[in-house]
C-alpha cells in the first residue's frame, strides 16, 4: 500500500524532454552492456591490442607507447560507433523495434541521441583504461592539458564514425549492414594507420589513407601527444570537419528517406 | 444524438496506390471514441494500409486524414495514441518492467500505472527479460506498452495473432475496459470470433473499399442468411430450383443449402421430398454472412 502511494505520487510529476532523452540513453546503455557480443569486443579489443603492440612489442619504449596511444584511442571510438549505429540500427529496422519507437511519442532525436550517448560512454571507458595502461605500464607521461586535448580529440572522433554507421544502418538490411560494418571497421582501422604505422605499407597503399577519416584523426591525436602542431595539423582538422559534414549530409538524407 | 463527439480518426476519400494496385480506394471512415471498431477483411483488403496511414507511417495519395484532430504521425497524434503493430519486436535484453517504465516515460508519466501489469497478468514476469518470454507473453508486453500512456486512441493491428488462450482473454478484457473508459479502439482482424466478441462496430473491407459497416448483428441481419442441412433424395440441381434457395452443396451424405427465406425453402423441400430427414436450420455465422457479402461484391 505504501509503495503504491509513492508510485502514484511520483506519477503527478510530468517528465521533461531531458528526462526522456536521459532514460532512452540509459536503456540503450543497459541493452549494450547486456549484449556480450557487442560489449566484450568493443571494450577489450583495443585494450588487448594496445597491450600487445604498444606495451609488449614496443619493449618499454615510452615514445612508441605514447604514439600508439593516439591510434588505439581512435580505434576505441571506431568500434562502438560503427557497430552501434551501422549493424545496430539496421537490425532494429529489420525486427520492428524502430517502427514501434517511431509511432510512439518518443522524439526521433532521442533515439539517435541515445545511441550516440551509448557510443560515447563505451569509448570513454576504453579511453580511460587505455590512458591508465599507458601511464601505468607504458611509462607515458604527458602534461594534464595534453591528456585532456587527447581525450577531446578521441571522443570527438565518435561523431563522424556514428554518422558513417548511420548511413550504413539506414541504407541496407541487417545482414548486409553487418558485413558492410565489418568491412568499414577493418579498412578504416588498418588503412587509416590505427593498427600499425602506415610506414610499414607500400607507398600506394599509404596514399589511400588520405581519403580516410581515421588517418586524419590519428594525425590530430599524434600531434597532440607529441606536443607539436604544424600547418599540417590544420589540414587534418579541416579534413575531419569535412568528413563530419559529408557523413552528416548523407545520414540526414538516409534518415529522411527511411522515415518518410 | 444532439451531442457531436469529435471522431478520433477522420478519413475522407482516402486512396493509396502501390503501383497499379489501389490498396485503399476512396475510403471514408470516422472512428468514434468509447467504442471498439474492428476492421475486418481478408488479407490484402487494405486494413494494414489504413492503419499505417492513421499512424503516419505512410501517406495517402488522395483524400484527407486526421488522427486525434492532428496530422497522422505528428507529436500530438503520437502522444494520444497507443499502438500495437503486427510485426513488432522489443529489445530482448531489457526486462518487462524496464520496457514499461521507458514507454510510460514517452507518454510523460514518470512511472507506469501499477495496475496495468496486474490487469494483463504480467506481474510475475516483470523482472524477466523480454527475450526469455514466450510468444504470447511477448505480445502481452507489447499490448501493455500500447496501453501504458492511457491513450485516447488505441490502434491494434491483428492483436491476437500468436496469442495463447489466457493472453487472449486478458487482452480482450483490457481492450473493452479501455473503450469503456472513453478511448477509441481501432483493431484489424481477420478473425470473426474476435470481431464478434470485441467490437461494437464492424467495418468490412475488401480490395481497398468498405463494403459493409455496422454492428456485428446488423452485418449478419443485412444478409439475413440461414443455413439448412438435411438428408434428401433430391439432386442439387433440383434443390437449386426451389424458391428462396441461394445455393446448395452436397457435404458427405447431407445437403447444405443457403437461403434468405428459410420458411419458403423448407415448404418446397418438404413438398418434393417427404422422406427428408436429419433437418437442421441455423442462422448463418458472421463468417458465412461476410463470405456472402464478399461474393456478391466480387460478382
Amino acid at each position: 500500500m505504501n509503495a503504491m502511494t509513492t508510485t502514484i505520487a511520483s506519477d503527478s510529476y510530468p517528465m521533461t524532454a531531458l528526462q526522456v532523452y536521459f532514460r532512452e540513453a540509459r536503456a540503450e546503455l543497459v541493452r549494450a552492456w547486456r549484449t556480450p557480443a557487442f560489449a566484450l569486443p568493443t571494450l577489450l579489443m583495443p585494450l588487448a591490442f594496445y597491450c600487445l603492440f604498444g606495451l609488449l612489442f614496443a619493449g618499454s619504449n615510452a615514445d612508441t607507447a605514447r604514439d600508439l596511444l593516439a591510434g588505439y584511442g581512435i580505434l576505441a571510438a571506431l568500434g562502438p560507433s560503427l557497430f552501434g549505429f551501422g549493424a545496430g540500427i539496421a537490425a532494429d529496422r529489420d525486427n520492428g523495434i524502430l517502427a514501434l519507437k517511431r509511432v510512439s511519442p518518443l522524439p526521433p532525436g532521442a533515439f539517435l541521441a541515445a545511441r550516440l550517448a551509448c557510443a560515447l560512454v563505451f569509448t570513454l571507458i576504453v579511453l580511460l583504461c587505455l590512458y591508465a595502461l599507458a601511464a601505468g605500464a607504458g611509462g607515458v607521461t604527458l602534461p594534464a592539458a595534453t591528456w585532456l586535448t587527447l581525450l577531446a580529440i578521441q571522443l570527438t572522433s565518435v561523431l563522424p564514425f556514428c554518422l558513417l554507421g548511420l548511413c550504413i544502418g539506414l541504407s541496407t538490411g541487417s545482414s548486409a549492414a553487418m558485413a558492410l560494418t565489418n568491412i568499414a571497421f577493418a579498412s578504416l582501422a588498418v588503412l587509416g594507420g590505427l593498427w600499425m604505422p602506415l610506414s610499414l605499407f607500400p607507398t600506394w597503399l599509404q596514399d589511400v589513407a588520405i581519403g580516410l577519416p581515421t588517418y586524419h584523426l590519428d594525425c590530430l591525436a599524434l600531434a597532440a601527444v607529441r606536443g607539436h602542431a604544424t600547418t599540417g595539423t590544420l589540414v587534418h582538422a579541416l579534413a575531419t570537419a569535412g568528413f563530419i559534414a559529408a557523413f552528416g549530409g548523407f545520414a540526414w538524407r538516409a534518415w529522411a528517406a527511411a522515415t518518410r | 444524438m444532439t451531442t457531436k463527439i469529435r471522431p478520433a480518426i477522420e478519413a475522407r476519400g482516402i486512396t493509396r496506390r502501390f503501383g497499379a494496385v489501389a490498396a485503399l480506394n476512396g475510403v471514408d471512415l470516422a472512428i468514434e471514441p468509447g467504442r471498439v471498431t474492428a476492421l475486418l477483411g481478408p488479407n490484402g483488403a487494405g486494413k494494414t494500409t489504413f492503419v499505417n496511414l492513421v499512424l503516419g507511417r505512410d501517406r495517402p495519395d488522395a483524400g484527407t486524414l486526421t488522427t486525434l484532430g492532428a496530422n497522422p504521425g505528428s507529436a500530438t497524434a503520437r502522444r494520444g495514441s497507443g499502438v500495437m503493430l503486427q510485426a513488432a519486436a522489443l529489445v530482448p535484453q531489457l526486462t518487462v518492467d524496464e520496457h514499461l517504465r521507458l514507454y510510460a516515460g514517452y507518454y510523460g508519466a514518470a512511472t507506469p500505472d501499477p495496475k496495468l501489469l496486474a490487469r494483463l497478468g504480467l506481474n510475475p514476469l516483470a523482472q524477466r527479460r523480454y527475450g526469455t518470454l514466450s510468444g504470447g507473453q511477448q505480445r502481452r508486453v507489447q499490448f501493455a506498452l500500447a496501453l501504458c500512456g492511457n491513450p485516447a486512441l488505441l490502434v491494434l493491428d491483428e492483436p491476437t495473432v500468436a496469442l495463447d488462450a489466457e493472453s487472449r482473454r486478458l487482452n480482450w478484457a483490457a481492450i473493452k475496459e479501455q473503450a469503456a473508459a472513453g478511448a477509441a479502439v481501432l483493431l484489424t482482424t481477420h478473425l470473426l470470433e474476435e470481431a464478434e466478441t470485441l467490437a461494437d462496430r464492424v467495418v468490412l473491407m475488401s480490395a481497398g473499399r468498405i463494403i459493409a459497416d455496422g454492428t456485428p448483428h446488423a452485418i449478419r441481419a443485412r444478409v439475413a442468411e440461414q443455413r439448412i442441412r438435411c438428408r434428401s433424395r433430391l439432386t442439387i440441381a433440383e434443390i437449386q430450383q426451389l424458391p428462396g434457395v441461394l445455393s446448395a452443396n452436397r457435404e458427405t451424405d447431407a445437403v447444405v443449402l443457403r437461403t434468405n427465406d428459410a420458411e419458403t425453402a423448407l415448404r418446397g423441400l418438404l413438398a418434393l421430398d417427404p422422406t427428408l430427414s436429419d433437418l437442421e436450420v441455423a442462422r448463418a455465422s458472421l463468417e458465412d454472412a461476410l463470405d456472402s457479402l464478399l461474393q456478391r461484391e466480387a460478382a
